[in-house]
């Protein structure tokens, strides 16, 4: 996702992407297929724009692109392009390239000549130099390619991203925990939200530095503790949506606060209440329509800025009622939900249904939930927001596993911004026979719809995780 | 750990200059945090202290980019040098920015007067912890969002134990059920969602804008209703309580902030659960207590202070709060009238005070008793728009008071009001004040009334206190508003001092001429001719005269 990037890092990608498409393109087709004049021109077209204002270098440092000096952040969205850049600047040996300013006089056909040449170079040090003479040899002088350097590949190269990890588990496992204390607490007094609202914080600098991994983490889903890891299930998925239309980021501190707290009230109803199979009594019926009052009462309990305060009230009250005021409790002088409300809702119904709940036989596929939810918008949910969450998670939401029609299972990833998200990047889980699933290769499902393949691969259907045995979040933070 | 902010760091200090530089900024920021604490917020000493330390900041930041302080927890470092060590007192700013796990704070070239104001403002506000705070100096910086100041913080949670970050695995994902049929999707969920029914239209655009708006404005109403609500369910006192006591404090906080909609909401909202029957028993009572105690004028103040400010809209709305308000809000009410204010302020304070005291008219009394003269001097005009039998009770108390203009006041508009039975106002015809007798005396004699009649006799048969002139008066009123029955009374009056050398001229004689003049019937006349023929020239000069004058005053 691209939100809240500089233009700089952003033009880095897509420069990236066109390269990695021609040269993509290149090995496959002749000079004369559509496909690859396209991307010919689209990588020209870039090109131009980057050199209009002078040279301009591609440098692989330590593992990542920097980019006109600056280096390119993390970005799940692009990381099948960059790693397969990283992996063919490796195998030949490339530090870095220096498009010169002349560079945009270069023709279509001695930029395809150029980059026939680069996916010809072979593996050793005398293939680049002698690349270098061909160039030479060709005119194209517009471009310089130069050896890659020893550098210290101690890890640096993954410290960005091992950071977000760390700091995505920790502020996960915190807020869970953060959750479960304030619950304990709120029945015998006073609570501090200072906690919760540093965990908001987090949750909210780390859906602006990747949400794709938060919406992953959702998966995360607790049996034993369910309300606690729902709450924080809900309140990154509530999250993402809130950043994904456009909230301030006071809002969704607000937003991710209200979410943690939404479920206060079922702390207090008995666990064979809430793990029951069969149906409920009257009686216990009634218990569980009580935890939104409940949950509002232990919000009042909270040591929170009155501010805040009044936003995170709304949580547990609203969030089982409808947008035309049905549901629980009954209303007589609300006359609509807040927009808190109505995300929470979203949030909440989708984090229940995908999990594995005791009263019913199986939980939803994430992909499944949604088209049920979809059913139910605008009486249900409210219909614009529940377009933008679907639009959010995808049709198949992010953390799903799915079967390829290739007959793999993969798990989606994300979907990057430039397939205007109607297509995700998926990763291969490869069986290891009973030691479980491990990584396999990323596929960027776009670029499959854009070859000219007969076979192209495509997502046939929506995989329940449980029944595969698989923890989808686990691969989200590399711990598989 | 997490990393807030920027973490490439800014050029160090090298030189011993830059680095002594770095130690009086410090010295000053450390002047600034302490006055800030010592003295009010805007106190000028603070004031001062921020903008030299700013100045400095300034100058520094000019010729070396930024300042960065480094927090550790016996000392401060800017680059290579140190600018504080040793340990730090609970308050102080080294303390305060470590115990929250501030690891360096940063100025950069641009840091404005109203950020460095705000960031210390926000050090000073945290320099105390609670035990269960609200928030730290993390949580207000980020919310802050400044320009031009970074601040790198570890996480609360640094530090903790490993067992306290599993990993994901850890978790069960569920219940032991058969899950043999998981992979069979489920044919309730629906067809497959195509992609371009999620595209929002131009209209959906505008409303889900609209939405993120009114969310960002933050309504002050949505969560009041919720509460509103919430007390139809709650079976619990102690659970309506706590509902009524935040629902209190935020109707106090509306008052402070000029916010009288929301305030309105909550006062309407609760007067129209008392009067439904979907509350339970216990609620109200307690409904009545709230409106009681937000009635006060502890709680009312902000809007006295405000009142004569008002815009018509805001004065439209506290228009129809103060009528949901216990009548004990009058004390606030009579406060205000007294106040300098456009008529229209005025018009709605009188409304409100009708209405309130209509409620609990002894709230009113008690208030006129203890009152200030000039308050009750303003309620006065009030009490004639009430009409009622209290109010009549009201202004004749307020008839004794002590300050004259206030029994003027009080006596016109209780004549005004109504027409007072004689035995009502005729305590106050020996009132000290001409202005206060010449009414009663005016009012007695407005038609012929036995009961004035016969307490006027007495009056002035017991010797009646005052001048001639009061006494004359009597007479003639007497002759207003008498009848053949003080005939005997008058005549002897007239006649028996005919010996006394000064009595043509006492007001006993006048004043029973007059009023035998007055009183125009035969048996008063019968008196008048014997007076007429009388022996003595002064009875029969003085009884012409008072007929003539009573035929020219008809006449004219």
């Amino acid at each position: 996702m691209t939100e809240g990037q500089s233009l700089p890092v952003r033009l880095g990608h897509d420069f990236l992407r066109h390269f990695y498409h021609v040269l993509h393109s290149a090995r496959i087709y002749r000079d004369d297929n559509q496909l690859i004049q396209k991307s010919v021109k689209s990588f020209q077209s870039i090109l131009t724009d980057m050199t209009v204002a002078g040279d301009i270098a591609l440098v692989l440092w330590r593992g990542r692109f920097h980019f006109g000096g600056e280096k390119l952040p993390y970005r799940r969205d692009a990381a099948g392009v960059v790693g397969s850049m990283l992996e063919f600047f490796s195998h030949r040996r490339i530090g870095s390239m220096e498009f010169l300013q002349s560079a945009k006089h270069a023709s279509r056909d001695d930029l395809l000549m150029f980059v026939r040449l680069l996916n010809d170079v072979g593996t050793g040090r005398e293939n680049l130099e002698r690349f270098s003479q061909k160039l030479h040899k060709s005119g194209l002088t517009w471009v310089k390619v130069f050896e890659k350097l020893p550098d210290d590949l101690s890890g640096e190269e993954l410290q960005d991203e091992d950071r977000i990890y760390e700091n995505a588990r920790n502020t996960y496992f915190h807020a869970v925990e953060t959750v479960r204390e304030v619950a304990k607490k709120a029945s015998q007094g006073m609570v501090g939200v200072r906690k919760a609202r540093r965990l908001a914080q987090n949750i909210v600098d780390l859906i602006r530095e990747d949400s794709a991994l938060m919406i992953g983490l959702t998966t995360i889903k607790d049996h034993d503790d369910y309300t606690y890891t729902h709450s924080v299930n809900v309140a990154l998925l509530a999250t993402c949506l809130g950043r994904h239309i456009g909230l301030s980021d006071l809002s969704l501190e607000y937003l991710s606060v209200c979410a943690l707290f939404h479920d206060l009230g079922k702390v207090g109803i008995p666990r064979e209440i809430l793990n029951k199979q069969a149906g409920l009594t009257e009686e216990e019926w009634e218990q569980m329509k009580a935890h939104p009052l409940i949950g509002v009462r232990q919000v009042l309990g909270l040591n929170a800025p009155e501010a805040l305060r009044s936003r995170i009230i709304l949580g547990p009250f609203e969030h089982h009622l409808n947008p035309d005021m049905t549901g629980y409790p009954r209303t007589l002088f609300m006359e609509k939900l807040s927009l808190t409300g109505k995300i929470l809702r979203i949030a909440d119904v989708y984090e229940a249904l995908t999990a594995q709940r005791a009263y019913r036989q199986r939980s939803y596929a994430p992909d499944e939930a949604l088209r049920k939810m979809w059913l139910e918008s605008g009486k249900s949910f409210d219909p614009i927001l529940l377009k933008r969450f679907i639009g959010m998670m995808g049709v198949y939401p992010i953390g799903s596993l799915v079967e390829l029609s290739d007959g793999g299972i993969a798990l989606v990833m994300d979907y990057p911004t430039e397939s205007e998200r109607a297509l995700p990047l998926v990763m291969r889980l490869v069986r290891e026979g009973d030691a479980g699933w491990r990584r396999g290769g990323i596929v960027y499902l776009p670029d499959q719809e854009s070859s000219e393949r007969v076979e192209k691969l495509s997502i046939v259907r929506g995989l329940s995780p449980v029944h595969l045995g698989i923890n989808p979040a686990a691969f989200f933070l590399h711990e598989q | 750990m997490d990393i807030k902010g920027r973490t490439n760091r800014p050029e160090r200090p090298a030189s011993g200059k830059a680095a002594d530089e770095a130690r009086t900024i410090f010295a000053y920021l450390l002047l600034a945090c302490k006055n800030l604490s010592l003295y009010p917020e805007g106190h000028a000493i603070g004031m001062n202290s921020i903008r030299h330390f700013h100045a400095r900041l300034t100058e520094y930041t000019r010729q070396y980019g930024a300042f960065r302080i480094e927090v550790e927890r016996t000392r401060v470092v800017c680059g290579a040098a140190e600018v504080f060590a040793g340990p730090s007192e609970e308050g102080s700013l080294p303390f305060t920015l470590f115990r929250d796990g501030i690891r360096w704070l940063e100025f950069e070239r641009g840091a404005t007067l109203e950020e460095v104001q705000e960031l210390l403002s926000i050090i000073n506000r945290y320099s105390i912890l609670a035990a269960e705070p609200e928030g730290d100096i993390v949580t207000a910086l980020w919310e802050a969002r400044f320009e031009h100041i970074r601040y790198e913080a570890a996480d609360f949670f640094f530090g903790l134990s490993a067992e306290q970050t599993a990993t994901v695995s850890t978790f069960d994902a569920g219940p032991k059920l058969d899950t043999s049929h998981t992979d069979r999707m489920d044919p309730d969920s629906g067809p497959p969602i195509d992609p371009s029914v999620l595209i929002l239209s131009s209209d959906e655009l505008e409303e889900l804008k609209t939405m993120i708006s009114d969310e960002e404005a933050a309504s002050a109403s949505a969560h009041l209703r919720m509460l509103l609500d919430s007390l139809l369910f709650y079976e619990e006192e102690a659970d309506l309580k706590i509902i009524l006591t935040v629902l209190k404090n935020e109707f106090a906080l509306f008052l402070v902030r000029g916010e009288y909609d929301s305030a309105l909401i909550i006062v309407e909202g609760l007067h129209y659960l008392a009067r439904s029957g979907r509350i339970i028993s216990r609620l109200k009572p307690l409904i009545d207590v709230f409106i009681f105690t937000i009635s006060d004028f502890s709680t009312l103040k902000p809007v006295y202070e405000a009142w004569p400010y008002l815009s018509l809209g805001h004065l439209r709305t506290l228009s129809r709060l103060f009528h949901f308000l216990d009548p004990c809000a009058l004390e606030t009410l009579a406060r205000m009238i007294v106040m300098q204010q456009p008529p229209q302020h005025e018009q709605i304070l009188e409304e409100a005070i009708i209405a309130l005291s209509g409620q609990n008219p002894s709230v009113l009394k008690s208030l006129l008793n203890k009152a200030d003269d000039r308050i009750v001097a303003r309620l006065i005009p009030v009490l004639t728009k009430l009409n009622t039998e209290e109010a009549i009770e009201f202004l004749l108390a307020m008839c004794r008071k002590p300050a004259v203009f206030v029994r003027r006041l009080a006596l016109r508009a209780l004549l005004k009001l109504s027409a007072p039975p004689a035995g009502k106002i005729f305590d106050f015809i020996g009132d000290e004040d001409a202005d206060i007798r010449r009414l009663v005396l005016r009012q007695l004699g407005r038609v012929r009334d036995s009961a004035a009649e016969t307490l006027l006799v007495t009056y002035l048969e017991e010797g009646a206190a005052g001048s001639g002139s009061h006494l004359l008066e009597c007479y003639r009123t007497l002759g207003k508003c008498g009848s053949e029955r003080s005939v005997a009374f008058l005549k002897k009056k007239l006649m028996r001092r005919r010996w006394y050398p000064g009595a043509a001229k006492s007001p006993e004689c006048l004043g029973a001429a007059e009023a035998l003049a007055g009183m125009d019937n035969p048996q008063a006349r019968q008196v008048l001719d014997a007076a007429a023929k009388s022996l003595f020239p002064w009875m029969r000069r003085l009884v012409a005269r008072t007929i003539r004058n009573r035929k020219q005053g008809e006449t004219r």
